[in-house]
């Protein structure tokens, strides 16, 4: 009796429990939303007030009294999308009201998230000053305001280093680069800067990967004979894979023999990547291995290899046409698909 | 006072106050009651822990899924993204059907055709299509890999190049569905039902475990939501709001318990044993070497689901079958009792064929999780948990009257049986709140919030009941056929 009264006051409990915890988010909610009816506000009213800086029609004394964080929120929006002597107004006029001070200084202390909104709204106020600050948070131990203000300095136009970026994962206990996004974006602006890391095989795998496409898309002619070793020798088949697709955005032209090579990997991903550049190399001697991957086991491969027959124009039809006609299985049953998709 | 009231008030009163009758049963009743009320306990207090247990794992996954905003999925998914064959069976849906393709149509997902296979409707929905996308016929070649009955015409749009519309002999849902499969030409098909609203970036949700192992996953769900209440414009829901009649907010409680509990836990584990037929992925080639749908059946979803858990753990392939939350697929849900019992009766018959269709995988070693805890699980909940719960609410109140049974045990099944399971639907809810806020109205927060507290005590013991017609029909058998319900259509919904 004792156990059965037990678990009912147990359950009684439970269920109140989860009245109090259903309540809370809705009392939460509630919260949250008055809250942002306020910021919205506070939004709307320093967007006025920034447009009618940039325009010229406002004065930086009128500024109105907003948290510096929505002002700085607003500041790092407004910077994204407007530059020039627009953005200098506004920067100058800011400067002169004592606004891009506290933006420093707020930048140089408090709590991690507000730091990092702070530093991002600096993007407004290019000049050495702003790089000297910058450059020292990027020294601090904090890893999130540190990649914060590098990627500042890298949206402000500094030059900021793949070794830069190295060197202070490397001070933190970091053995490679870790920072991707921003490496990515420097690998994609100096892809030669980036050639030693493309060949390093103690970075990681995705941070490879990350760089070999970065550098490849930027169609720069110093990344090609890199990248067609790593797409030749490369152990790694995600990073030979990664190389070749690099290739293809960059436009580079291949030999038939290193994509023969690849169309006959082991791995489906060299092979579907091949299979794809053979199409944008127009490589018209290796459309019957494409036919014979028609047949794959791999799916994402069979689909790589349809797709470039289509768009081999003649040569990719004619052998599409054939295989229709005569062929068996399921490349028969592509071929089909195929030619009644193109001829729509 | 009425003489014949105060004659009743003088009737119950006296009835009150009668001697206990239980002190002229005999002790062996006594023991048999307290043993039946135990029992019945037990198995109830089982189930509740089962829902208890889910809720924790579904706690823990749903916080390692979070996908960005659609924008970065397009960006993120978009070249890698598999192409999809949506298969919409179709059976006398011509109030519905145009707008449901032109929702399918204008999904965002970067390759995909909408295969909708006509299953023999008597209605008019074949010629609705032609009319609204301009069909031609065309013959687009096909293997007839799953079994199917004949089709009697493919037709295609020049206007809508994604579009292709199959008609075929009537042979039910599984029929149509490998129909659909057979001339599907991408390597993962979803399967939708006709008259619901897919989400624009559901398609890109879902697909990303097909994205991670596409040799891996052989299955993905997503969820399925009540769109009953919610405001819909061209195909889309824009407005979502809980239901504003009763018996679709009760459902729309126990749809998220179903899809944000139960798969999102079972998910967890690798043991789902369904992928709702009203959206689910699948990898083509998987279900066509496990055989296609089991033409005939009622719960073809989850029989398909089952066999292919069964097919790879028999040919001994590494595999996964998943639930993703994110993705939404809104349905209609029924408005009346008559269409509701109708359909869980429907369910249950399934739920009981493929359970009876694949018992020997039951507590077998070969099949791991899915044999123990998924087919246990399917054992406890939906072959016994029917009989045992309607039993529970009618026997124990019973017994009490009579005297057998003393008050806590009315007390301890009331926790375990109602109490338990509204801490369940509240828990759901609030995951949902936490993670998902789906519900942009606090008014309908709280709305559904009470119908989890309703929906324990009456709505649940309702489907029980629904659920042994269900136990009743398939011990008695009977061809499957398609479950109609009346339906007030989208247009109806749009603002």
């Amino acid at each position: 009796m004792h156990l059965l009264i037990g678990v009912w006051w147990a359950a009684a409990g439970l269920c109140g429990l989860a009245l109090i915890w259903l309540a809370l988010l809705v009392a939460g909610r509630r919260l949250r939303e008055a809250v942002d009816r306020r910021r919205d506000a506070r939004r709307r009213r320093i967007r006025r007030a920034l447009r009618d800086l940039a325009l010229d029609l406002g004065e930086a004394s009128r500024w109105p009294r907003c948290s510096l964080a929505r002002t700085a929120e607003q500041l790092a929006h407004l910077a994204s999308l407007v530059g020039g002597p627009e953005l200098r107004r506004v920067a100058a006029a800011l400067r002169a009201s004592g606004v891009y001070d506290r933006l420093v200084r707020r930048a140089r202390r408090g709590r991690r998230t507000s730091r990092q909104l702070f530093i991002e709204a600096l993007t407004a106020f290019p000049g050495p000053d702003t790089a000297a600050v910058l450059r020292a948070v990027a020294a601090e131990p904090d890893p999130a305001v540190s990649l914060a203000a590098w990627r500042t300095l890298f949206a402000l136009g500094e030059r900021v280093r793949l070794s830069d970026l190295e060197r202070d994962a490397r001070r933190r206990g970091g053995r490679t680069l870790d920072r991707l996004e921003l490496a990515t974006r420097i690998a994609a602006r100096h892809p030669e800067e980036a050639l030693p890391y493309l060949r390093d095989d103690s970075i990681s795998e995705v941070v490879r990967i990350g760089l070999i496409e970065a550098a490849g898309a930027s169609g720069s002619p110093v990344v090609e004979p890199t990248l067609k070793t790593i797409a030749e020798l490369a152990p790694s088949p995600g990073i030979r894979a990664a190389a070749l697709r690099a290739l293809g955005r960059g436009g580079c032209v291949l030999g038939d023999r290193l994509l023969a090579d690849a169309l006959g990997s082991e791995s489906w991903e060299v092979r579907a990547e091949a299979a794809r550049l053979v199409a944008l190399c127009r490589s018209g001697a290796l459309a019957d291995r494409l036919v014979e991957l028609l047949d794959d086991e791999v799916w994402t491969v069979r689909h790589a290899a349809g797709e470039a027959l289509t768009r081999m124009a003649v040569t990719g039809r004619r052998r599409l046409r054939r295989i229709a006609e005569a062929g068996q299985g399921r490349p028969r049953r592509i071929a089909h698909f195929l030619l009644q998709e193109t001829a729509a | 006072m009425n003489p014949a009231v105060s004659f009743a008030l003088a009737g119950m009163a006296e009835w009150a106050a009668r001697p206990l009758p239980a002190l002229s049963w005999a002790p062996a009743a006594f023991a048999v009651a307290e043993a039946v009320a135990l029992a019945l306990i037990l198995l109830a207090l089982v189930e509740r822990l089962v829902d208890l247990a889910q809720l924790l794992i579904a706690a823990r996954e749903i916080g390692r899924r979070r996908d960005g905003p659609s924008h970065q999925l397009w960006r993120r998914y978009a070249e890698s993204a598999p192409p999809i064959s949506l298969l919409a069976p179709a059976y006398n849906e011509a109030p519905t059907i145009e707008q449901s393709v032109r929702s399918l149509l204008s999904l965002r997902y970067p390759v995909f055709e909408v295969v909708v296979v006509n299953d023999g409707s008597t209605d008019g929905t074949l010629e609705v299509l032609k009319r609204a996308f301009g069909l031609r016929p065309s013959d687009r070649f096909y293997d007839e890999d799953c079994p199917c009955r004949p089709i009697r015409g493919i037709w295609v749009s020049d206007a809508q190049p994604r579009l292709v519309v199959v008609d075929k002999e009537n042979g039910g849902k599984a029929d149509a569905l490998n129909a659909g499969v057979n001339l599907s030409r991408a390597p993962v098909f979803c399967s939708i039902d006709a008259d619901s609203l897919l989400e624009p970036d559901a398609l890109l949700r879902a697909v990303r475990p097909f994205i991670e192992s596409p040799e891996l996953t052989l299955a993905v769900g997503g969820t399925v939501r009540v769109v009953n209440g919610c405001a819909v414009a061209g195909g889309r829901v824009v407005e979502v709001r809980a239901p504003r009649t009763l018996l679709p907010l009760l459902q729309a409680v126990e749809y998220l318990r179903a899809f944000l509990l139960a798969r999102l836990a079972w998910s967890g584990i690798g043991a789902l044993m369904i992928v709702s037929g009203a959206f689910g992925l699948f990898q083509r080639a998987a279900v066509v070497s496990a055989g296609g749908y089991a033409p005939g059946t009622v719960g073809e979803d989850m029989e398909l689901v089952v066999r292919l858990h069964r097919w790879a753990r028999d040919a001994g392939r590494p595999y996964r079958i998943a639930f993703v939350p994110e993705p939404v697929c809104w349905t209609e849900a029924p408005a009346t009792l008559a269409a509701l019992g109708r359909q869980r009766t429907r369910w249950q018959r399934g739920t009981l064929e493929t359970f009876a269709r694949h018992r020997g995988m039951l507590l077998r070693r070969r099949y791991g999780r899915v044999g123990t805890l998924g087919l246990g699980a399917v054992l406890l909940t939906d072959v016994i948990g029917p009989l045992a719960d309607l039993l529970g609410w009618i026997l124990i109140p019973l017994l009490w009257l009579l005297g057998l049974l003393s008050w806590p045990h009315l007390l301890g099944y009331a926790a375990v049986s109602g109490l338990l399971g509204v801490v369940v639907s509240i828990a759901a809810l609030s995951l949902e709140e936490q993670e998902l806020r789906r519900y942009p109205r606090v008014r309908d927060l709280l709305r559904l919030a009470g119908a989890a507290v309703l929906e324990s005590f009456g709505y649940r013991q309702l489907i029980a009941v629904w659920r042994l017609r269900g136990l009743w029909r398939h011990l008695r058998g009977g061809p499957a056929a398609w479950g109609e319900m009346p339906r007030a259509g989208f247009a109806a919904r749009a603002r």
